[in-house]
C-alpha cells in the first residue's frame, strides 16, 4: 500500500494527467461494476474490464514529447465527457430498437477495447506523441479505431432518442478535431 | 499478455452480443433501456 502511494505521489510530480486518468477510469469501472451487479448484463462487465485496463494504462503510460495545444486539449476533454449529455428515454422503447442500440454499443465499445489493448501505455486524452505510432492489431483495420468504435456506439444512442442527434453531431465534430490534432502531433519528428 | 487480454475482450464481446440478441426473442414488444451512454469516450 505504501509503495502504491509513493508511486502515485511520484507520478503526480511527473505526469499528473496519468493519475487523473487512472482515477477517472477507476471511478467508471466501479460504476460499471455496480450496474453489472444489479442488471447481471455482461456488457456492463465488458466496461469494467475496459475501464480497469485503461486505468492501468493511464497510470503506466509513456511520457509525451509532443502535445496538442490548449484548444485541442479542451475539445478532447469535452469529447470524453460528452456521453453524459445523451438523453435516455424514461419510458419503454420498442424491443428491436433497444436490441439494435445495445448491439451497436457492444460492437463499438468492443472495437474501442481492442484499440485500448493495442495502444497500451501510449494512451492519452489530449493528442500526444508517446513512442511510435500504433499500426498493429485493430489499428491495421482503422486509422482511429477508438473513435470509430465510439461512433458506432453513439449511432445506437440516437436510435433510442432522436433528440440525441445534435449531441451526436457535436461529438462527431469533436472526433474530427481530435483526429486532426493527433495526425498533426504524430506526424512530427522527435 | 496482450494475447490474453484480447481473448478476454473477445469472449466478453461475444457473450454480450449473444446475450443482447437472445434477449430479443423473449422480450415484450416494448422494453426499458439499459444503455451504456454514461461511459467515458476516451
Amino acid at each position: 500500500m505504501n509503495s502504491l502511494w509513493s508511486a502515485i505521489r511520484s507520478k503526480l510530480k511527473t505526469d499528473p494527467g496519468a493519475v487523473f486518468g487512472m482515477l477517472y477510469m477507476s471511478i467508471f469501472a466501479i460504476v460499471a461494476g455496480i450496474r453489472f451487479y444489479y442488471s447481471g448484463k455482461i456488457f456492463f462487465f465488458l466496461f469494467v474490464f475496459r475501464d480497469l485496463l485503461l486505468a492501468y494504462f493511464f497510470f503506466t503510460r509513456l511520457p509525451s514529447y509532443k502535445e496538442g495545444n490548449r484548444f485541442e486539449g479542451f475539445i478532447a476533454y469535452l469529447s470524453t465527457a460528452i456521453s453524459i449529455f445523451y438523453i435516455v428515454p424514461e419510458g419503454n422503447v420498442a424491443a428491436w430498437v433497444a436490441v439494435t442500440s445495445e448491439v451497436l454499443s457492444i460492437f463499438g465499445f468492443g472495437i474501442a477495447t481492442f484499440a485500448a489493448i493495442e495502444l497500451g501505455p501510449r494512451i492519452g486524452i489530449v493528442a500526444a506523441k508517446r513512442g511510435e505510432r500504433c499500426r498493429t492489431g485493430v489499428y491495421r483495420l482503422f486509422r482511429h479505431p477508438m473513435y470509430t468504435g465510439y461512433a458506432f456506439a453513439e449511432l445506437g444512442w440516437i436510435l433510442l432518442d432522436i433528440r440525441n442527434i445534435p449531441i451526436l453531431i457535436l461529438s462527431y465534430s469533436c472526433y474530427l478535431i481530435r483526429i486532426s490534432a493527433e495526425e498533426k502531433v504524430l506526424s512530427t519528428q522527435r | 499478455m496482450k494475447r490474453y487480454l484480447y481473448v478476454i475482450a473477445a469472449i466478453l464481446v461475444g457473450v454480450a452480443l449473444v446475450e443482447a440478441v437472445s434477449s430479443f426473442s423473449h422480450a415484450p414488444q416494448e422494453v426499458r433501456v439499459a444503455t451504456t451512454e454514461k461511459e467515458p469516450l476516451t
